[in-house]
Formats: structure tokens, C-alpha cells, sequence
């Protein structure tokens, strides 16, 4: 059984439609990233999934169970973080934590998730008195009370120091190895790529692609980097040569094609142009890059 | 719903509401018992009475500040999110949130009668207590402030700000007492007049003096029903706005 199952998600602010059609599913003991730029419904997909805000049509199914305005007892099983962690500020985190237990969480559990979020050496201080990294780490931790089959994470990492960040990196895949699914959105998609099974992009309201880690990647662009002495020439050389050429800093890149006819052609348009070439590198593509190109061309598409 | 009560009133317990408003009572009532005991002719008299109305005074102006924020509060530091996300209807939220109201009133009733003991040890010669007057004084506020915090609620939630209902709830006490007199014109000249909600704000002073029913046109009893029934209206209207809020 799926523990999550988007259908149809339709939402209107007032006369302006937020979501269309939006449906995807997660499995038990995966991850799933939702990405996209700012106000492409993220945000709005993951509230009402929770029941902060209504939909207008579409189904939400949390581990097999319905949820509707009045049947919320699937929300049971969810953990949520959602927008920025708001902890009652005049009680301490530990207090926050035995605020929001609904008794199912016993006093060694609740020990242990202070440990794993790592919020054991300040529980004992006002939540008042956090960073946001102590906040954020907080808000996980209360997401992570009364043993959620699922995880809406919404954009976790922010605030976070780089260590931090890499703590709960881990957290998050041994979560998943335990089976829990969690839905995470982030902006950090460097930090995202490392650990997300899937990937569901959002644009404009609507998803424009769902496809596992592996296949999202290898489906994005490629590039080959010839590092020279004189990037400016060397661009001339590849434009003149059938490439469009992008310079950056001491490095001029072109498309790979997959095979090493691009390779070749680059290396002995170079050649004949007298240029020397200190470094020729391959790269894969980075989730930056593959989501950018999504977008354009989805926008592209949009404005035709 | 026990789970909400009990989330409900462990933020109260680790607030400073209840011990603040608890200390505003006492001194209140021991303020009241001094004048008494300073005067020569007020100290002949039982101050029992006047020192347990001064006290529930507070209790009052403390209800409409704890109920104007008790719904606005969540929305305000965004701890609503934690709220709403879970698998509580709404419905239950908003009456564990009125059960809390109601707990915290019979506390602040409780610290009223034990500060005008205390007060009555120290100022008073510790004169009989006048349960009568303690209850008629009890069960007038309690069907005034039914009435009065089902308005703030309903402020409070429309306007998503408490600092206007503590506003409006506490001008309204003051409003009632001077817009009185017109109000018994427009009653004299339109009965249905004395069916609005406003004229129902009297109950607590026809509680004390029945000859306000002259004024109001109604009988005590009148008085108490019609409490309850605008009082229920709003908190339905409340409950509606409340469960139809998106975050």
C-alpha cells in the first residue's frame, strides 16, 4: 500500500487556480523531493496534504485512508514541518515536545529523538532563546512524535549550518530505511540530490515531471570543460566550430552528446585554432541544472 | 479531545496568565478590604460582599484578555500550523479551547473567594461570609461573561487580532453602563429593542439591582436566556469562521 496518494489536486485562491490536476504518490521507506521555483504551489500542495488549507477537488489518501475537512484520522500517521518551525516560544523544547506528544511517545522514545535531532544539549532552554538552525531542528524533532508513516518536510534545511545539515541528511535516510516516506521540499537541491529516491517537479500549479533520482538526472544535460589559458579565443574556436560555447572563469563549456564525437570535434577545433588546453572534463549533470532546463523549456512552452 | 484539553491548559500552566491575573486578584481584593478598614463608617459594615465584587471585577477584565487570545494567538506565532496539521477536527480544537476558558474562569473564581478570605482575616474581623451575595454576584457574571467572550471570540477570530477584542470586550463593559439610558428611550418607543444583544450585557447589573428590569423591559430570567441564546449564536458564527480558516 502507497503511504501517500495524490489524485487530481485542484486548488483556487478566490478566482485563481494554484494547482491542476496534481497526482503522485510516495512508497513506504521512500523519499520523495517536490521542487520548483517560489510560488509554484509547493507550499500549497503540502498544506492541504496536512489540512491547513482546503482544495477545491482531487483526492488525498494517506496510507490507504482518506482524508477529508471532517475524516482527518489519517493524519495520525503524519509528521509535518511545514513553511518554518513554529515551537511555542515561551515553553522550553522540551516542554514542546510533551506539549504536542499525544501519549503514544514514551518518555525514552521522546529521549531519543532529542538525540537524533540533536536538540538534547538546549531542550532545557526557552524555545524563545533558538536560532533558527535550533528552531529548525526542533520542529523536526516535534514532526517526528507519535511514530508518522509519513514526513512532510518543507524546506528542512534552511538555517541550518553545513554540519547540521549533513546530521540531517543522515537522519532523513535512516528514517526512510526504518519506513517512514518522507516528502521533502528544499531549495538546497545539491543538498536535496543526495538523498531523494524521486523527484516531482512543479510549475505554475502543475506537475511537469515525475521520474526516480537516477533517470531525472540522466535525462539533463551534459557538458564537456576544456580549461585554458585564453577562454575568450577558445569560445571563438568552438562557436566557429558548430557549438554554442559558454564561458566560466577559466573554463569554456559545450553540450556533450553522449558519445565522443562531441569530445573529439571540441578537442581538434582547439587544436587548430593554436589554443592550449590544460584540463578536458566530462560532467554529469547536477539537479540544478537538469531542474533548470525542465523549467525553461516548460515555461517556453507556457508562452507559446 | 483529552489530548487538546490537556495540551490546551499545559500551555496555561507554564504561561504566566494565571499567576499574574491570580496576584491582580488578590491585591485587588486586599485593596478593596483596606478602604473598607480605613473608613470609619465603611469599616462598621461586612465588607465581604464589595470586596469579592472587587475581585471578580478583575476576573472579568481578565477573561476578556485570556479569551480575545486564546484563538488569535496560535495564528499570530504560526504554532496554528502544529494546531490544525493533526488529526483533530477542528470542532474539537475550538471546544477544548472553550474548556479551557471555562477551567481558567472557575480558577480565577476560586483565587476570588480565597483572596476575600484573606482579605476578610486581615482587614475584615473575619465577619461572616454572605454566600447568598457571593453566588447572586457569581451566577450574574457568569451569564454576563457567556455572553461578552462569545463576542470577543467572534472579534477575535474575524479580526485575527486580540489586541482589538481586548479592546472592544473591555470599551463594551465601560459603553454598556453609558449608552444605557438612551437605550432605554429606543426601548420605550421599539420593544424589539430590548431583544439585542446589548440590552443582554445588563444581566450582571440586573443580577445586583432588579430595578434594572425597568430599563430593560425583561425579566432576570429573560435576561439569562436571551444571554445564552445570543451567546451560543455567536460562538456557532465563531466556530464557522474558526473551521473555515486556511493557514
Amino acid at each position: 500500500m502507497k503511504t501517500l496518494e495524490v489524485q487530481s489536486l485542484n486548488k483556487f485562491f478566490g478566482r485563481k487556480q494554484a494547482l491542476f490536476d496534481v497526482s503522485f504518490d510516495i512508497e513506504p521507506g521512500t523519499i520523495l523531493g517536490l521542487i520548483g521555483p517560489n510560488g509554484a504551489g509547493k507550499s500549497t500542495i503540502m498544506k492541504s496534504i496536512v489540512g491547513l488549507t482546503d482544495y477545491n477537488s482531487g483526492s488525498i489518501k494517506i496510507d490507504g485512508k482518506e482524508l477529508t475537512k471532517n475524516k482527518r484520522s489519517s493524519l495520525e500517521n503524519v509528521g509535518s514541518m511545514i513553511e518554518s518551525p513554529a515551537p511555542y516560544l515561551n515553553l522550553t523544547g522540551r516542554q514542546n515536545l510533551k506539549l504536542f506528544n499525544d501519549g503514544s511517545t514514551t518518555d525514552e522514545e521522546m529521549q531519543e529523538i532529542m538525540e537524533e535531532t540533536q536538540i538534547i544539549e538546549f531542550a532545557d532552554r526557552k524555545a524563545k532563546k533558538y536560532s533558527l538552525g535550533m528552531k529548525q531542528r526542533l520542529g523536526i524533532a516535534i514532526s517526528l512524535l507519535n511514530h508518522p508513516k509519513l514526513l512532510i518536510l518543507d524546506e528542512p534545511m534552511n538555517g541550518l549550518d553545513p554540519q547540521s545539515t549533513h546530521d540531517l541528511r543522515d537522519l532523513l535516510v535512516k528514517l526512510s530505511k526504518r519506513g517512514i516516506s518522507i516528502l521533502i521540499s528544499s531549495h538546497l537541491l545539491d543538498e536535496l540530490s543526495r538523498i531523494a529516491d524521486y523527484y516531482v517537479v512543479i510549475n505554475h500549479g502543475k506537475v511537469i515531471k515525475k521520474s526516480d533520482a537516477k533517470s531525472f538526472l540522466s535525462e539533463g544535460p551534459k557538458t564537456i570543460k576544456f580549461e585554458v589559458k585564453d577562454t575568450d579565443a577558445a569560445k571563438s574556436a568552438l562557436d566557429a566550430a558548430g557549438f554554442t560555447a559558454t564561458v566560466y572563469d577559466k573554463t569554456v563549456e559545450i553540450e556533450d552528446n553522449n558519445d565522443s564525437t562531441a569530445m573529439n570535434a571540441g578537442l581538434s577545433a582547439l587544436n587548430q585554432a593554436g589554443i592550449e588546453i590544460e584540463n578536458v572534463s566530462r560532467n554529469q549533470t547536477d539537479l540544478e541544472e537538469s531542474l533548470l532546463k525542465l523549467l525553461s523549456s516548460d515555461n517556453n512552452k507556457e508562452a507559446k | 479531545m483529552l489530548t487538546l484539553i490537556r495540551q490546551e491548559l499545559y500551555k496555561q500552566l507554564h504561561g504566566k496568565f494565571y499567576i499574574g491575573w491570580g496576584i491582580v486578584t488578590l491585591a485587588m481584593a486586599l485593596f478593596a478590604g483596606f478602604v473598607y478598614h480605613s473608613s470609619k463608617e465603611l469599616s462598621q459594615i461586612n465588607a465581604n460582599g464589595p470586596i469579592f465584587s472587587s475581585a471578580i471585577i478583575v476576573v472579568l477584565v481578565a477573561m476578556i484578555v485570556f479569551a480575545s487570545s486564546i484563538l488569535t494567538t496560535d495564528f499570530s506565532n504560526n504554532t496554528v500550523k502544529y494546531l490544525f496539521a493533526r488529526q483533530f477536527s477542528r470542532g474539537k480544537i475550538f471546544i477544548s479551547k472553550l474548556v479551557t476558558i471555562v477551567v481558567m474562569y472557575v480558577y480565577l473564581l476560586v483565587v476570588s473567594f480565597v483572596s476575600t478570605l484573606i482579605a476578610n482575616a486581615l482587614f475584615n474581623k473575619m465577619r461572616s461570609i454572605p454566600f447568598d451575595v457571593f453566588g447572586n454576584r457569581i451566577s450574574g457574571m457568569s451569564f454576563y461573561l457567556f455572553l461578552m467572550l462569545s463576542l470577543v471570540l467572534l472579534i477575535s477570530c474575524l479580526f485575527k487580532s486580540n489586541a482589538v477584542a481586548i479592546a472592544i470586550g473591555i470599551v463594551f463593559y465601560f459603553v454598556v453602563s453609558i449608552i444605557n439610558p438612551f437605550l432605554s428611550i429606543f426601548i420605550y418607543y421599539h420593544s424589539w429593542v430590548k431583544y439585542i444583544p446589548l440590552t443582554f450585557l445588563n444581566v450582571y447589573s440586573q443580577t445586583i439591582s432588579p430595578m434594572m428590569s425597568e430599563m430593560t423591559k425583561l425579566s432576570l430570567n429573560e435576561m439569562r436566556v436571551g444571554s445564552i441564546i445570543w451567546g451560543i449564536v455567536f460562538l456557532l458564527i465563531t466556530y464557522v469562521v474558526y473551521n473555515r480558516r486556511n493557514v
